[in-house]
C-alpha cells in the first residue's frame, strides 16, 4: 500500500476516536435538605375540656373557693424552656382590690405573692426534651387575700398570664 | 490604639453569646397564654338588731318588755332598746326607722300612757325626727358591722292622782323602716 494512504488513514482513525471517546465530566449532585419545624400549643385546660384555651374567663366566684387551674402545653422544640405564671391583684372598676396572697404550683407549697411581677415556675420543657414531642401539664391553686370588711362591693378581675421563656 | 478597638470588639462579640447562655428571655415566638379570674363581693342588704339595756339582741319572739311598777303612789319606770345596723351595701341608703306603741291595757278603763324617747347619742348618721318618733337614718355604704342607730326608751308615768287597778298591763310596740329612694 501507499505509505501516504497509510498515514491519512491513521490520522482520520485518530480523529473519529476522539469523536467517540466519552467525556470525563465530574457528576452533577443535587443535596435535598428539609426541616421539620417546631411545633408548640400551650393554653388553660378549664373544666373537663382536653383543648388549650387562651384569654377565657373563668366566671366562678374566686373569693367563695380559690381557683382552681390546669395549664399545660404539647411541645416539640430545638430548645428548651420554660413556662412561668404571673397574677395580678383582684381589682375593680373605680376602686376596689384585693391581693392575691399565694400561688401553689402542682404539689409544691403555696409560694407566697407580692406583686403581679412575682413569677412562678410551672413547667419545663428540659434539655433532655428537646426536639422530643412532650406534653405535660399542672395543677394551680391562686388564693386571693381574705377580704377585707372594707373592701367595696362589686365585681373584681384578675388576670393570669403564663408567658414562656428560654433557658440555658 | 487600633489593637484596643479590635480586642474590644472581639471580646463584646465574645460576650453576646456567652450572656444568651445564661439568661432567661421571652420566647416572642408563642404568645402567653392568659386566662381572667373573678372575684364578687356580693352586697350585704340591711338588718336593724334591737338590744336591750343588757345588751341581749332580741328577736321577734322574745322582743318583750316587761315593767314591774312599784307599789307607789307616784312612779315612773323606763326601759331602753338599743338600734344598730349591719350591711354591705355598694351605696348609701337613706332610711326613716319610726315607732308607735299603743297603751298598756289592762281592760277598758284601765290604760297606762306609754311615752317614747329617741336619742341619737351624737351620732351624725341619724337624725331623731320632729315628730319624736322616728330615726333618719344614713345607712353608709361598705361593710358595717353592728354600728350603732340610736337608742329609744320607753317611759311609763304614773301620777299621784292616777289610780289604776291591779293586773297584768299589756301593749303592744312596733318598729316600721322606710327607705327613702
Amino acid at each position: 500500500m501507499n505509505k501516504k494512504i497509510i498515514a491519512f488513514a491513521l490520522v482520520l482513525l485518530i480523529v473519529m476516536g476522539g469523536v467517540f471517546a466519552l467525556p470525563n465530566y465530574t457528576p452533577a449532585t443535587a443535596l435535598l435538605q428539609s426541616t421539620i419545624g417546631d411545633s408548640f400549643s400551650h393554653g388553660f385546660l378549664i373544666g373537663d375540656s382536653t383543648a388549650y384555651q387562651t384569654g377565657v374567663t373563668v366566671s366562678d366566684n374566686a373569693f367563695s373557693v380559690d381557683p382552681e387551674l390546669k395549664y399545660g402545653f404539647t411541645a416539640k422544640h430545638s430548645s428548651a424552656f420554660k413556662a412561668q405564671l404571673s397574677v395580678t391583684a383582684f381589682t375593680k372598676t373605680g376602686s376596689g382590690i384585693v391581693n392575691i396572697d399565694t400561688v401553689t404550683v402542682g404539689n409544691e407549697n403555696p409560694a407566697q405573692w407580692t406583686d403581679s411581677s412575682t413569677k412562678f415556675d410551672l413547667l419545663v420543657y428540659e434539655g433532655t426534651d428537646v426536639n422530643k414531642t412532650v406534653k405535660k401539664d399542672v395543677k394551680i391553686v391562686i388564693t386571693p387575700k381574705a377580704i377585707d370588711d372594707n373592701t367595696p362591693v362589686g365585681t373584681y378581675t384578675a388576670t393570669v398570664t403564663v408567658s414562656l421563656v428560654t433557658v440555658s | 490604639m487600633m489593637n484596643i478597638r479590635r480586642n474590644l470588639v472581639i471580646l463584646s462579640l465574645l460576650f453576646i453569646p456567652l450572656l444568651s447562655l445564661v439568661a432567661v428571655e421571652d420566647m416572642p415566638r408563642f404568645s402567653p397564654a392568659t386566662v381572667k379570674l373573678v372575684g364578687m363581693i356580693n352586697p350585704r342588704d340591711l338588718e336593724i338588731i334591737v338590744t336591750n339595756e343588757a345588751d341581749v339582741e332580741l328577736t321577734s319572739d322574745d322582743a318583750v318588755m316587761e315593767f314591774i311598777f312599784p307599789s307607789q303612789e307616784q312612779w315612773e319606770v323606763s326601759q331602753s332598746l338599743n338600734f344598730y345596723y349591719s350591711s354591705h351595701l355598694a351605696i348609701e341608703k337613706k332610711g326613716t326607722l319610726s315607732f308607735q306603741v299603743d297603751d298598756l291595757n289592762l281592760d277598758k278603763n284601765n290604760s297606762l300612757r306609754i311615752s317614747l324617747e329617741l336619742y341619737n347619742n351624737n351620732n351624725a348618721n341619724t337624725r331623731v325626727e320632729p315628730s319624736g318618733s322616728s330615726f333618719f337614718v344614713t345607712f353608709k355604704e361598705g361593710a358595717q358591722n353592728r354600728t350603732p342607730i340610736g337608742t329609744l326608751t320607753v317611759k311609763i308615768r304614773k301620777n299621784a292622782s292616777d289610780i289604776y287597778s291591779a293586773g297584768i298591763y299589756r301593749g303592744f310596740f312596733s318598729m316600721n323602716y322606710t327607705e327613702m329612694n
